[in-house]
């Protein structure tokens, strides 16, 4: 559902970068861009209290929306 | 939550997390594919850029009503959450990931604090003061599309939002 959130706000002019942890299923459903991230269902942004990693996260989610719809990123664990 | 629900959730948390692969293919299975993609471009630089979150973990305030997960078509609604609200203001409602990670520190789910801190570093203008909490593992998107997301466009073009972070379960 998430992928479809994207895919209109998109339509209607709002860029988006998702966090995805199946690629396959965030590729089908067309979700402009994409992070793939290593981590676990129900922990998308890494474990709790890793501030360190959820920084990272949203600094390539960033990064992520300054770059081309079609995008499919890979998360980096660089700082 | 009912006990039906429990178990629901209990199996589905079991089957997802040991059988990955085969849960990858039942969503799979249960979702149409968009060959084209929509394509959104930011208008302004990103240090100026007002960003909103949305995210499908279940996200909301604890002072609002939990989404219904009793409802075995799952609950499509959203809810609202400001940009000043603090970790122990949020909790997850959720049945098909365990909760009890996001309960602890909601920002594994919901970096609204990460985000302000890139406002407050001067990476994007303002962490948007409206955000988006969903309650994913919906199959039928049917409502959600025709109601819910026309919503939540419509909301983000009113507030200026100029971008969105979205974050899965």
């Amino acid at each position: 559902m998430l992928g479809l959130y994207a895919r209109a706000l998109e339509v209607s002019h709002i860029p988006t970068a998702m966090v995805t942890l199946f690629p396959e299923i965030t590729d089908k459903v067309g979700a402009p861009r994409t992070l793939h991230v290593p981590f676990k269902m129900g922990r998308p942004c890494g474990e709790p209290f890793d501030f360190e990693t959820r920084k990272k996260v949203v600094d390539q989610l960033l990064e992520l929306l300054t770059l081309p719809p079609g995008t499919r990123a890979i998360y980096q664990d660089k700082s | 939550m009912k006990m039906k629900t429990q178990v629901k959730s209990k199996l589905s948390r079991t089957f997802s997390s040991n059988f990955t692969k085969a849960y990858q293919k039942f969503t799979m299975n249960h979702m149409k594919e968009n060959k084209s993609l929509p394509e959104a471009f930011l208008q302004k630089p990103l240090s100026q850029c007002k960003v909103a979150l949305v995210s499908t973990a279940g996200v909301h305030l604890k002072s609002d009503e939990p989404f219904d997960v009793d409802n075995p078509a799952g609950d499509p609604s959203f809810r609202l959450i400001p940009n000043d609200v603090t970790e122990q203001e949020l909790t997850v409602t959720h049945i098909y990931i365990d909760t009890k990670f996001a309960k602890t520190d909601p920002s594994i789910v919901f970096p609204l604090q990460q985000l302000k801190k890139a406002a407050a570093d001067g990476k994007i203008g303002v962490a948007s003061n409206v955000n988006i909490g969903l309650n994913g593992g919906i199959l039928d998107t049917a409502i959600a599309e025709k109601d819910f997301i026309p919503k939540v466009v419509e909301l983000f073009n009113n507030e200026g939002i100029d971008a969105a972070l979205l974050v899965p379960g």
